[in-house]
């Protein structure tokens, strides 16, 4: 067993290689209990090779797995772990609770505690009277919970999302996130693999795993802030037409559109009342006002930032 | 003890839920029961030597009394349609033009000199034998009695009437028995892959013999039962005789159905998808049915390749079930066989547990 303080999911400087060049180089994360980690990434970043190696599916060439303190050398050996892999991992020919009473039954669930547990889960996700419909015919919001339910019907201490609501509506992902943090705050520890920025922004601690390393990690508030770099955005009539003045700007970093506004980066101490008054010669309607980054801004600058400099 | 009770229940699980899948997905309903009929009732009928209405072109230039009754006598096997022409180039076009697959040309001094000239159209060389074969029978019977002091009786066992269904059919049983439970085993574990369940069952205590053997059983059962389903047909329908032991027929099947299923496991540890499951399948299955015998007789092939059917588990099946079905030998008779089927289906299952991760 491993230290008490140990995280319940650490993987430490985890190297891996396919045979066409590194994966991962050298990554490290650690879980606590009742935490979600985002594993933020685009597609190819190897997130889901990391989860693989995490869940003992994948042996990395350096470093280490470890899951519940103990080791992850093989698939199949580590109880109190659950994976939900893309695509929901679900028999589509089987009905709601045959596809949960299945993996109970694999988890060895003495009959009536999983009768209990599948009724449980089945009014946590709101499922109730879907029990008997086939999986194949549920829509993908659904189809999304029961994988979950699937997941925690052997109530896991430690789990691995591979972007579950990849192809998902708003809506389902919404109440895909309540479920989850219901999850969180019976103290398991998550690590969540997305795409997406929107949902790094609802995990605890995010990790930016890119060219198979973890560029910066933290709580989504402190890898919005960038050093030296204040956000502005900048709306009026004609703003789109203007992008191209806007990044002649004394100061500025970046500029990208958004809806009928544009974002700009402005570097400290750039004089945001010289940058104002320039504004007004542009066209005379726009107006400027500092925001609060977010992930989306700080992670898109930061991308577009490393293409530019080829790093 | 607790653990092997556990692995027991995991165990029925997945054979739970393989049954309900196979019975609940309708291709697969349909892959078990129906392409084997049809196969079964389309090789019964077509898969035959036998030449039956060949056209035969006739050029009678004695037309005697003796020439005519001779050649009423061919056509009364029911074998042929013959049809006359006058002069002998005209039968030859029609056989290069391939109205006729033979001919029959009498020479006008038959009555003295009873000389059948047999012209056979070689371009099927296949059809041509046997078409030689079965006209120079017929006209051996049609022909008067050769005076002499030797009569040749001829009979043959097993198949008095040499039909060639009774040779066929048994073989087709294998045949249709590896298709199916190769292909389904491939796709059922390629199909966990490509749903991603695949992943999770391996995130779960389920273990690797207990996959495998709950992934292998179902299709098992479905292999015994369409051995057992061809039989009924074989029997009832096509009217061959079976005459060994029922027991013998499903325990040398169950032999058998081990190499068909480690194959077929050793295709899906290799096949990331459906499609290239199926296409690796039909890659090793038409091998596998040209060198079992099934078609064409192994003394006839080069040595290195009757070596390399030594490897075919459906050569030692073929033999075990036609003589189950036409000569009901002795089990003793095929120890051979069966510990070759025995020897082949383990080493494809060690092969392919050790590849499936």
């Amino acid at each position: 067993m491993g230290h008490p303080d140990e995280p319940l999911i650490l993987l430490s400087r985890i190297t891996f290689d396919y045979g066409s060049g590194p994966v991962l180089e050298g990554v490290g994360i650690g879980v606590a209990a009742g935490e979600i980690y985002g594993l933020l990434g685009a597609d190819g970043a190897g997130k889901s090779t990391l989860l693989r190696i995490a869940v003992g599916q994948l042996q990395p060439q350096a470093g280490e797995a470890r899951v519940l303190g103990r080791p992850v050398t093989a698939p199949g050996l580590a109880p109190g772990l659950a994976y939900m892999p893309q695509g929901f991992g679900l028999y589509p020919d089987l009905s709601v609770e045959e596809n949960l009473a299945f993996f109970a039954d694999l988890h060895g669930l003495a009959a009536d505690v999983a009768a209990t547990r599948i009724r449980d889960l089945l009014q946590r996700t709101g499922m109730q009277r879907f029990g008997r419909r086939r999986a194949g015919r549920l829509s993908g919001g659904m189809m999304q919970k029961l994988a979950l339910a699937c997941a925690l019907v052997s109530e896991p201490r430690a789990m691995f999302l591979d972007e579950p609501t990849t192809g998902v509506d708003p809506v389902s992902r919404r109440a895909f996130w309540q479920l989850l943090n219901g999850v969180r705050a019976e103290g398991v520890a998550i690590l969540y693999a997305t795409a997406n920025l929107d949902e790094a922004e609802r995990c605890d601690r995010v990790g930016l795993l890119e060219g198979g390393r973890i560029r910066r990690q933290g709580t989504p508030d402190q890898l919005a802030r960038v050093e030296g770099r204040r956000l502005f955005t900048v709306t009026g009539p004609g703003v789109r037409q203007a992008l191209a003045a806007l990044r002649r700007l004394p100061g500025v970093e970046w500029v990208f559109p958004r809806g009928r506004a544009a974002v700009l980066w402005l570097r400290d101490g750039s004089g945001t009342e010289a940058v104002r008054h320039r504004l007004q010669r542009i066209a005379p309607a726009l107006r400027l006002r500092e925001t609060v980054p977010g992930l989306q801004e700080t992670v898109l600058w930061e991308l577009a930032q490393r293409s530019r400099d080829g790093s | 003890m607790a653990g092997a009770r556990q692995g027991l229940r995991r165990l029925r699980a997945l054979l739970r839920k393989e049954f309900l899948l196979l019975l609940r997905d309708p291709r697969m309903r349909f892959f078990v029961v129906v392409p084997p009929l049809i196969q079964l009732v389309i090789f019964g009928y077509a898969a035959t030597f036998d030449v039956r209405f060949a056209e035969v072109g006739v050029v009678d230039a004695a037309d005697t009394a003796a020439s005519r009754a001779l050649l009423a006598a061919v056509a009364a096997t029911g074998h042929y349609r013959l049809q006359r022409y006058a002069a002998p180039d005209d039968a030859e076009a029609a056989m290069a033009a391939g109205r006729v697959r033979a001919v029959l040309r009498l020479q006008p001094d038959f009555a003295v000199r009873p000389v059948i000239q047999l012209l056979v159209d070689g371009s099927d060389s296949n059809s041509a034998q046997v078409i030689l074969g079965q006209l120079k029978q017929a006209l051996k019977r049609a022909s008067a009695p050769v005076p002499g002091p030797v009569t040749l009786v001829e009979r043959n066992w097993f198949n008095p009437n040499l039909d060639d269904r009774w040779y066929f059919i048994p073989g087709i049983m294998a045949n249709v028995v590896l298709i199916a439970t190769l292909i389904l085993t491939a796709m059922s574990v390629v199909r966990e892959r490509e749903l991603g369940t695949l992943e999770r069952l391996l995130v779960t205590p389920l273990g690797r013999f207990e996959f495998v053997v709950g992934k292998l059983l179902p299709v098992a059962a479905i292999g015994l039962f369409d051995v057992l389903l061809i039989t009924i047909i074989a029997i009832g329908w096509f009217q061959v005789p079976f005459r060994g032991s029922l027991a013998m027929l499903l325990f040398a099947s169950s032999l058998y159905l081990l190499s068909s299923l480690g194959i077929g496991l050793l295709i899906s540890s290799y096949a990331g998808t459906q499609q290239q499951a199926m296409l690796l399948a039909f890659f090793v299955i038409m091998p596998l049915v040209i060198l079992s015998g099934f078609a064409f007789p192994i003394a006839n092939m080069p040595r290195p390749v009757q070596w390399l059917t030594w490897l075919d588990p459906l050569r030692y099946y073929l033999v075990v079930v036609r003589d189950l079905f036409l000569k009901g030998s002795d089990p003793s008779a095929h120890g051979f066989e069966l510990l070759m089927m025995l020897l082949l289906g383990a080493a494809s299952m060690l092969l392919s547990v050790r590849r499936v991760r």
